[in-house]
């Protein structure tokens, strides 16, 4: 369990995080997105005890983490990737960990066993891969087998194998009732893996919910109908409580110049209720297709509001520079 | 912006999984494993072996080129200060030793997961300046007296050769390593300040090597400076006769080892308030 209560963090006029709060629960895989720049580092080394924050509190399972008796233990990061002196091997670099927080040795070759590291343990760092870097900071997070598991971009960089891995890494760590908090801000990435999203915009919090709900209202869900019959099943659908508007889309607006039976975007109804009110009127479907709206959709249109208040900023900051 | 704040996906969250309770329950870590840690990463890296092997070939190699040849043979003092003249030069490969302690960590960012592994920093810098300070000792004082092996091995015949025996000698020889040791603490101090290896390195060889020669130009005034500055007091101890316009030996000593802890309790109190 993380809590954060009106985490902020200001340097000097910049707020970096704005009264922040959350809480991250066990048993999930916890995505934490935002545009780059929005303040998730910043926040993540709030959470682990790097960075003082300016107000507000972070705790880890019930405690700041720099009150933490055996902090390896409670709670594991990868924060950066590659953050190990380059002339190390990876072997020493888990050793001392181990041995800061009182952790057998054994400990040491059973992360590296996990996460396919055995073979290369004895090398230095400098010669590793992006990748091979990834694996050593997740082996440095489980060396305590933590309740809390932290990674900042974890799949930044990593090929497409390293990148299931990452994932099925965190579903299984979920699945043993495990903190999972994992920050991206590759959307398309997350859709597959997070079960609960906490989206921030500049240093604010912009959404704190589940994967399901967080698609469900976004405004490009809808079923796409077209039928012949359209004159007559727009309002038996309207009818129904349904609100049904032509199609606007770029990707299908080769289908629009056709003249017949133009594809209507019907939201309010699902599939099934919308077939089966045309099957009671008589009336043909030539298509019925549910919407599968993208994570990077449901985000783009979230933080849309964001980036017009920062345009409304400018302009206030040209008119008072006008007024003076 | 308006806040999207919606139920979890799963009503109730998995905290009574069959996973084994974690965390808790084992034996706490103490500075001793924090010295652990830190002797670890010190040995572990090729900077530690390099920066000390320097010392010793530098120390060694010019106590036993540079040794004066043409000594009047009652001049002891002398002779033990032309032996150990290295030091010199030598001590700025035990400077380097000490700030790149602190500055790798920094530069390659592994600082974070050694903040993170032990997040009490004054715990962890108090076992960082333990294994710098023990390291340098140990270094230092093999250093000093096979230097002093070698050197009076090479003197000329004829030459009074410095004894053991004599009590100032071993004085310099013992407080030299003692020196080396609070030096490489005092490096570790401007690392820790200055986190960057190029801004430490050269903060160290300014103020052992560059600036006392400067004084050395200015005078009056710049004797003084010298008198007073940390580490040519401390170098006082190397005197088998004391001059008389210098701090004496072993308050010499005390004056650094005074201004060596100083600096890492300022080290200390800036890295636990900074952000990593």
């Amino acid at each position: 369990m993380i809590e954060a209560r009106g985490l902020s963090k200001r340097y000097g006029d910049k707020v970096a995080v704005d009264d922040l709060s959350f809480t991250v629960r066990p048993g999930l895989v916890t995505g934490f997105l935002g545009p780059n720049g929005a303040g998730k580092s910043t926040t993540l080394r709030m959470i682990v005890g790097l960075d003082q924050p300016t107000s507000g509190t972070a705790t880890v399972c019930g405690r700041p983490y720099r009150e933490l008796a055996r902090p390896l233990c409670t709670a594991g990061a990868l924060l950066e990737a590659k953050a190990v002196h380059s002339g190390r091997t990876a072997r020493e670099h888990l050793r001392g960990l181990a041995a800061s927080n009182r952790l057998p040795k054994r400990r040491v070759d059973e992360v590296l066993e996990q996460v396919g590291l055995t073979a290369t343990a004895r090398r230095r760092v400098g010669g590793f891969s992006l990748g091979m870097g990834q694996r050593l900071g997740i082996a440095a997070a489980l060396l305590g087998d933590p309740e809390v598991i932290i990674l900042d971009e974890p799949v930044n960089g990593l090929d497409p194998e390293g990148i299931q891995w990452v994932r099925e890494f965190m579903r299984g760590m979920a699945d043993e009732g495990r903190t999972v908090l994992v920050s991206s801000h590759l959307m398309s990435e997350m859709q597959d893996t997070a079960d609960h999203l906490i989206v921030i915009g500049r240093g604010r919090l912009a959404a704190d919910s589940s994967m399901a709900d967080f698609l469900a209202r976004s405004s490009h869900n809808g079923v796409v109908v077209r039928s012949p019959h359209t004159a007559r099943l727009v309002p038996v659908l309207r009818g129904d409580g349904a609100t049904v508007d032509a199609l606007v889309d770029r990707d299908r607006a080769g289908e629009q110049d056709r003249a017949e039976d133009p594809p209507l975007i019907v939201k309010g109804l699902d599939a099934r209720r919308i077939g089966e009110l045309a099957g009671q009127n008589g009336l043909w479907l030539h298509e019925l297709a549910p919407q599968r709206v993208s994570l990077q959709e449901a985000f783009m249109e979230l933080t849309a509001d964001a980036v017009e208040y920062r345009v409304g900023q400018r302009r206030t900051a040209e008119h008072i520079g006008g007024a003076a | 912006m308006n806040t999207v704040r919606t139920q979890y996906a799963r009503p109730e969250p998995l905290v009574d999984s069959p996973a084994p309770p974690r965390g808790d329950g084992g034996p706490s870590p103490r500075f001793a494993d924090a010295v652990a840690f830190e002797w670890i990463k010190a040995r572990s890296i090729r900077s530690t072996w390099w920066t000390l092997a320097a010392a010793a070939c530098i120390t060694i190699g010019i106590g036993v080129l540079g040794g004066d040849k043409a000594l009047p043979a009652d001049d002891t003092a002398n002779v033990l200060g032309k032996i150990l003249i290295g030091l010199s030069l030598g001590q700025v490969a035990v400077c380097l030793f000490g700030v790149l302690t602190a500055t790798s960590e920094y530069g390659t960012g592994s600082i974070r997961s050694t903040f993170t592994a032990v997040p009490d920093r004054m715990r962890l810098l108090a076992a960082k300046a333990l294994v710098v300070f023990t390291v340098s000792l140990v270094a230092g004082t093999a250093i000093v007296f096979a230097t002093f092996a070698a050197g009076t091995l090479a003197l000329n015949p004829g030459v009074e050769v410095p004894s053991l025996s004599d009590g100032a000698v071993l004085r310099a020889l013992v407080g030299g390593g003692c020196y080396l040791a609070l030096l490489g603490v005092f490096s570790l101090a401007l690392g820790l300040v200055l986190r960057a290896s190029a801004g430490g390195i050269t903060a160290a060889v300014s103020i052992t090597f560059i600036l006392p020669t400067v004084f050395q130009m200015l005078g009056q005034d710049g004797e003084t400076l010298r008198k007073w500055w940390p580490t040519e007091a401390g170098q006082q101890i190397l005197k088998v006769t004391p001059s008389s316009t210098d701090l004496a030996p072993v308050p010499g000593l005390g004056y650094f080892a005074v201004a060596t802890v100083l600096a890492l309790a300022c080290a200390m109190v800036l890295t636990n308030r900074r952000d990593a």
